[in-house]
């Protein structure tokens, strides 16, 4: 299972390498999301501080859907999807492949939109350990999930409008959890934030067994 | 399993009835809430229509859904059973909302606030209308059917996390609102407020089953309608077939007699 | 609004809603039902 999940994982990040679509695309478009937050919210100093954490998880959430319907548009070409259920990987393995995938693009814009929420919103980072394990566990959460809900979409014609409105009340509760935890974090208390990241591993775990168990059965639909 | 049209009848006339006498208990016989007022008589459709949409309703839905999915148990029933309850739930939900909402303008006096249970039932709303956009995307049945027995279990699972966490995110640093819907339920009421509320949850869930084997039905009927397209566009399409295939007629006979050798 | 209105106002967006869903649903059904030349299900379908 490991090994096929390996096997999957570079081959999207491969594409993904080659095409460049995540950093020419996705990358840029997330960071616009920020600009266009500040423009809406009147760039006015302190509000932006304190609203920060809520919106970059809004903006890595925007951005995850679009790294989802990526991975699974890549697959629709050429008849891809019919030769990955033949070439004989074990279900599970792709799942966890795909994820994988979806997630290490994720923590590359992570990190880059922290630098722009550093920058533009004039926000202090502070207890580096709970932002950090918040963004493991939020990241694992939404790609599991995402991935998840992406194979359901795919098989369906009308997949571009169907995923969000699948996908994003799910995740809802991750945008919560992630914001409240990196405002603890900020705020210098990061004792409120662990409850919180408890709450994104529980998430996590529960989406990424699911997927696991179910991807097999739901690629074979498709 | 559904089938018998009498005892359908009777669960819509004991439904009829209960929602009834409901309506007039609720509306003219219990006294106004020594806090509220009048306005809890909106509590009377509030909370049946939530406990019914969240916990019957969506809990049907995902039991049906499990029991499709199992292999032993696969049948298109659940499928349909699922689908049913979960758009019933909808409908209940909805109407949770809006009652709630009008409740609120009444007692809080505004038409919404982000108290931990508003913003669940929000978005276990939306939960369920992706479910029901699953159903409806045409594709083969029975993928179709899979799928959104998935979906309906994924769901499922989030709700908890959504409940966690929304009630966390409320309480954590906010105090329990003085308007905690759960303290003005307080369970100590007795008497004719008591009796009423619980009449109106047993009339809902008459309603409930009763709508549940009309929309069963329904479903049924439109499976049944869709296969009967099927069928009449395969056939469309073999009878077009065979006439493709129609080999050229045979040589004339005169061909032969004249190959004959005359005797 | 006063008290009354409100109240009026739920119940009766209640049962609109209510009945104009089991409207629908009836309705469907007896339409389907008469186009298929079908009662109901009469066994567990497949």
């Amino acid at each position: 299972m490991w090994r096929d999940a390996a096997l999957v994982a570079g081959k999207d990040l491969r594409v993904e390498a080659r095409s460049r679509v995540g950093v020419n695309q996705v990358v840029p478009f997330a960071l616009l999301v920020l600009v266009l937050f500040a423009f809406a919210l009147d760039s006015d100093r302190e509000v932006l501080a304190k609203v920060g954490p809520g919106l970059f998880w809004v903006a890595v959430l925007f951005a995850a859907l679009l790294g989802i319907q990526r991975s699974f548009v890549i697959e629709a070409d050429d008849d891809a999807r019919d030769a990955l259920r033949l070439s004989g990987l074990d279900g599970a393995g792709i799942f966890l492949g795909k994820a994988g995938a979806v997630a290490v693009q994720l923590v590359v814009l992570e990190v880059v939109l922290a630098v722009g929420v550093v920058v533009l919103y004039d926000i202090h980072l502070r207890s580096p350990v709970l932002l950090l394990l918040t963004c493991v566990a939020a990241t694992v959460g939404l790609a599991a999930a995402g991935t998840v809900y992406g194979i359901i979409a795919a098989g369906l014609r009308v997949r571009d409008t169907l995923l969000p409105l699948l996908v994003l009340p799910v995740l809802a509760p991750v945008l919560l959890a992630a914001a409240r935890a990196c405002d603890a974090a900020l705020a210098g208390a990061p004792s409120d934030g662990w409850p919180w990241v408890r709450l994104l591993a529980v998430f996590a775990t529960v989406y990424v067994t699911f997927g696991v168990v179910a991807f097999g059965a739901l690629l074979e639909e498709s | 399993m559904l089938v018998k049209t009498r005892s359908t009848a009777l669960l819509g006339w004991a439904t009829g009835l209960t929602l009834g006498l409901t309506a007039f208990l609720a509306l003219f016989v219990s006294p106004a809430d020594v806090n509220q007022k009048d306005a809890v008589r909106l509590l009377y459709l509030h909370v049946p229509t939530a406990w019914l949409a969240m916990y019957v309703s969506f809990g049907v839905t995902s039991l049906a859904s499990a029991l499709y999915l199992w292999p032993r148990t696969r049948s298109r029933t659940w499928d349909l059973v699922a689908g049913a309850s979960a758009e019933i739930g909808v409908v209940f939900l909805g109407l949770t909302l809006l009652v709630g909402s009008i409740w609120g303008r009444t007692t809080w006096g505004v038409w919404w606030t982000w108290d931990a249970r508003l913003t669940t039932t929000a978005v276990l709303f939306v939960l369920y209308l992706g479910y029901l956009a699953v159903r409806r995307v045409v594709a083969d049945p029975d993928v179709a059917a899979k799928r959104a027995a998935i979906v309906a279990i994924a769901a499922f699972l989030d709700v908890p996390i959504v409940h966690k966490s929304v009630e966390w995110w409320r309480t954590l640093h906010q105090p329990a609102s003085l308007f905690d819907e759960r303290r003005l339920l307080d369970p100590r009421i007795t008497g004719v407020m008591l009796g009423t509320l619980l009449l109106a949850v047993v009339s809902f869930t008459l309603l409930y089953a009763w709508l549940l084997v009309h929309r069963f039905r329904l479903a049924w009927l439109e499976d049944q309608a869709a296969d009967r397209r099927m069928e009449v566009a395969l056939a469309e399409r073999h009878a077009e077939a065979v006439l493709a295939d129609e080999p050229p007629p045979a040589p004339a006979p005169a061909t032969r007699a004249t190959l004959e050798p005359t005797s | 609004m006063t008290d009354v209105a409100y109240i009026a106002a739920g119940y009766g967006l209640t049962a609109a809603v209510l009945g104009a869903y089991t409207t629908w649903v009836i309705t469907r059904r007896r339409a389907l039902a008469r186009t298929l030349g079908l009662d109901g299900p009469s066994k567990r379908p497949e």
